[in-house]
């Protein structure tokens, strides 16, 4: 029996939580896995507690405190403190050290914030097992931060692997992290747990569900909504729904989005707009009939076209990134380009009124996520 | 609710062609459809910003070129300032020395003034991102993104197929940045690999080449220059990354003008080219003008293939980037 301990990045129930936890899942057998979370001051890790209850039969859990300034640090911006943030280090290294991870032949990390820590204290513990480096984001290049990677790159101890959640990631990795003993592997993200089972035949209600951050392009649905609004409610569309909430405790550019978006809908009234906060993805989807995913930036993988294939709900995308090997236009979904207002309401217009598109892009669309759901067979080979 | 009245202002305007004069004219056609009065005042210098006076009472200033609101906002104190940012003046640079040093001097001034403003509208996500690199906080209730649009009443989708023989145009100034260089090096290689013959008309004689026939167009006229937008395969808009000296292509405008015939775009991956072409739908964007590079046009050669990219080309232009889509943004923006 293999010990695996899987550390998550963050205590939220997030898109990279729901699917480890489902990989993890799927590899069970054979393998005893421990969760380590990190606990940060005045967050709740419940959400995603009870994910992993549903999962897994009597699961070990440990909850990691973890100092909230070094979970603060983002990519996207903000300042932080050195000293604060190499005491908040030191303090870390500290409590790992307490659970003794060198019994693990594994270490799965799932995040960029933990990978880092897990491989530094890997390096001054002399670990021996394999660190598996799960990326659910691309690796910065371009930021202050960009230097750290010549540290990940020289030859240590224990094995060093990555996962890619996407080939646009995986590019990625293998430019940061060229080194030959390194091995960089792509497993795409899974949809999960089967929400529900769709058949679409009439689109009234259609779907944004994202994290209220700049770079999930929110702004242009707002924007689109108000300028598109009569031929919308033409067409049947009854509602517009957003779904998100900013849930970063991270500093950057997207803290003060949320409000940004509230003066926008003044700026730019829409009757069929509503802002729905957080819901369960059960309840999302047997409210929406079509999803549009309309980020501004490279994505990842994007989680979310792949749980709409998967209940067989049509997607509209921008397929930047990671998200262009899933959403593939006129295959898997229809893509327009961003901030194209005309485009985005033509294609929504298409979806309403032809529904053998409508149904030819959703059958390929599920065959796409089934093949998705497969690769979990590349795990089982990694660990 | 107060009915708008509007200030509009430019720095270019006709006789003087280009870019800035060509969205100033949009604007208005797109005020006078909606019936909305406007005074249009063309500025040359800052000292005619600096003595502009009025009786009439404005409800909001839309500046062209945001300078123009720069240097009214104290005589205009009341006034909403909607701006439009095209790219290359928000480099805060210029070739004339002296210029460049005071932009340098009031470049903060300037930053505090794009944040205090009603409405800032970047042609492309690529100027939007030169504003937040010299330091404006971007707010995404301010700061909005909007494409450029252009006159489509007279588009007209034109059939061509590709013998033995592809034609090229490439419509820039001869500076530097439009990198007519590039496009002579993107063609000789480009006969190289197909074996065709290859045409470039370009509106000026300067430069030749011994693999590509060069087709020069010195005192181009406006029925010639459609004409070649029309009968052309092609458009080329290789522009270079100038933005250091403050040259840099904000989103493109004549890859529009050459859609509204259906004629697709090739440009390079720089500025706001990218925002304005889409890779397959209406044309291709390029990395470089070297052979492998070169060598991605190769597959949209073909007959169904190309046909299709000109349909494309047609239909895109004339849905997402008609003027008509200024006058619901308006609308809404002059409330």
């Amino acid at each position: 029996m293999k010990k695996i301990a899987l550390l998550f990045n963050s205590p939220y129930l997030g898109g990279a939580e729901r699917s480890i936890v489902h990989q993890s899942s799927l590899i069970q057998e054979s393998r005893s896995f421990t969760f380590f979370i990190p606990q940060l001051e005045g967050h709740s890790s419940l959400l995603l507690e009870e994910l992993i209850f549903q999962n897994f039969t009597e699961p070990q859990i440990i909850r990691v405190p973890y100092p909230l300034d070094l979970f603060a640090i983002s990519r996207t911006g903000g300042s932080f403190n050195f000293f604060n943030t190499v005491n908040s280090m030191l303090n870390i290294l500290l409590t790992l050290r307490s659970y003794n991870l060198k019994q693990y032949s594994h270490l799965w990390c799932n995040g960029n914030k933990i990978a880092a820590v897990i491989f530094l204290w890997a390096t001054l513990f002399r670990y021996t097992g394999t660190l598996l480096w799960h990326f659910r984001d691309y690796p910065t290049v371009d930021s202050k931060f960009a230097w750290i990677w010549s540290f990940f790159k020289i030859k240590q101890s224990f094995s060093f692997c990555t996962i890619a959640n996407s080939y646009s990631v995986h590019k990625r990795i293998s430019q940061v992290l060229p080194s030959s003993h390194i091995s960089h592997h792509t497993v795409y993200n899974p949809s999960g747990e089967q929400l529900i089972n769709k058949k679409i035949t009439n689109i009234s209600t259609i779907g944004v569900v994202s994290m209220l951050a700049p770079w999930k392009g929110i702004h242009q649905i707002i924007i689109w909504s108000s300028l598109y609004e009569q031929q919308l409610i033409r067409l049947g569309i009854t509602n517009i729904n957003i779904y998100g909430a900013d849930i970063y405790a991270t500093n950057g550019e997207h803290q003060k989005y949320a409000n940004d978006l509230q003066g926008l809908l003044k700026l730019f009234p829409s009757s069929i707009l509503n802002f729905k906060g957080n819901q369960s993805p059960k309840d999302i989807y047997q409210t929406i009939d079509l999803l549009i995913h309309p980020v501004i930036e490279p994505e990842p993988f994007g989680r979310i076209i792949i749980e709409a294939f998967s209940t067989g709900i049509p997607v509209v995308s921008t397929a930047l990134g990671g998200s262009s090997e899933l959403a593939i236009h006129q295959q898997t979904a229809l893509v327009f380009p961003c901030y194209d207002y005309a485009t985005l309401f033509g294609q929504i217009q298409q979806l309403c009124t032809d529904s053998k598109l409508r149904d030819d892009l959703t059958l390929k669309a599920k065959v796409k996520a089934k093949e998705i759901e497969e690769q979990v067979n590349i795990l089982k080979e990694i660990i | 609710m107060t009915k708008p009245r509007v200030l509009l202002t430019t720095s270019d305007y006709l006789p003087q062609l280009g870019g800035l004069t060509t969205y100033t004219q949009n604007i208005e056609i797109c005020l006078n459809n909606l019936k909305i009065e406007y005074d249009l005042f063309h500025w040359k210098s800052i000292s005619d910003l600096k003595k502009f006076s009025t009786t009439q009472s404005y409800t909001h200033l839309i500046n062209i070129h945001f300078m123009g609101g720069f240097y009214l906002q104290h005589i205009l104190p009341a006034c909403k300032h909607i701006n439009v940012y095209h790219g290359s003046e928000l480099f805060f640079t210029s070739p004339n020395i002296v210029k460049k040093i005071i932009k340098k001097i009031i470049k903060s001034q300037m930053i505090k003034y794009i944040a205090q403003v009603k409405n800032n509208i970047f042609i492309s996500s690529y100027t939007q991102s030169i504003a937040k690199k010299m330091g404006l906080h971007l707010s995404y209730e301010r700061d909005l993104i909007f494409h450029n649009c252009i006159d489509v009443s007279l588009a007209s989708y034109t059939k061509q197929t590709i013998d033995q023989k592809i034609t090229f145009c490439s419509i820039v100034r001869d500076t530097p940045h439009k990198n007519v260089i590039g496009c002579i090096e993107f063609c000789e290689h480009l006969q190289t690999i197909t074996k065709k013959k290859i045409i470039l008309s370009l509106p000026f004689k300067k430069y030749t080449s011994n693999i590509v026939e060069i087709k020069v167009y010195p005192q181009l006229t406006d029925t010639q220059r459609e004409e070649l937008y029309r009968e052309s395969h092609f458009n080329l808009l290789l522009s270079l990354d100038h933005s250091s000296q403050g040259f840099i292509e904000g989103f493109g405008l004549s890859c529009l003008e050459a859609g509204k015939y259906g004629t697709p775009s090739i440009v390079l991956k720089t500025g706001g080219l990218p925002d304005n072409v889409h890779s397959l739908l209406n044309g291709l964007v390029i990395n470089d003008t070297d052979s492998n590079q070169v060598s991605r046009i190769n597959h949209l050669l073909e007959a169904d293939r190309y046909h299709q990219l000109r349909l494309d080309t047609f239909n895109h232009t004339i849905i997402s980037h008609a003027l008509s889509r200024y006058e619901p943004l308006l609308n809404r923006l002059l409330k």
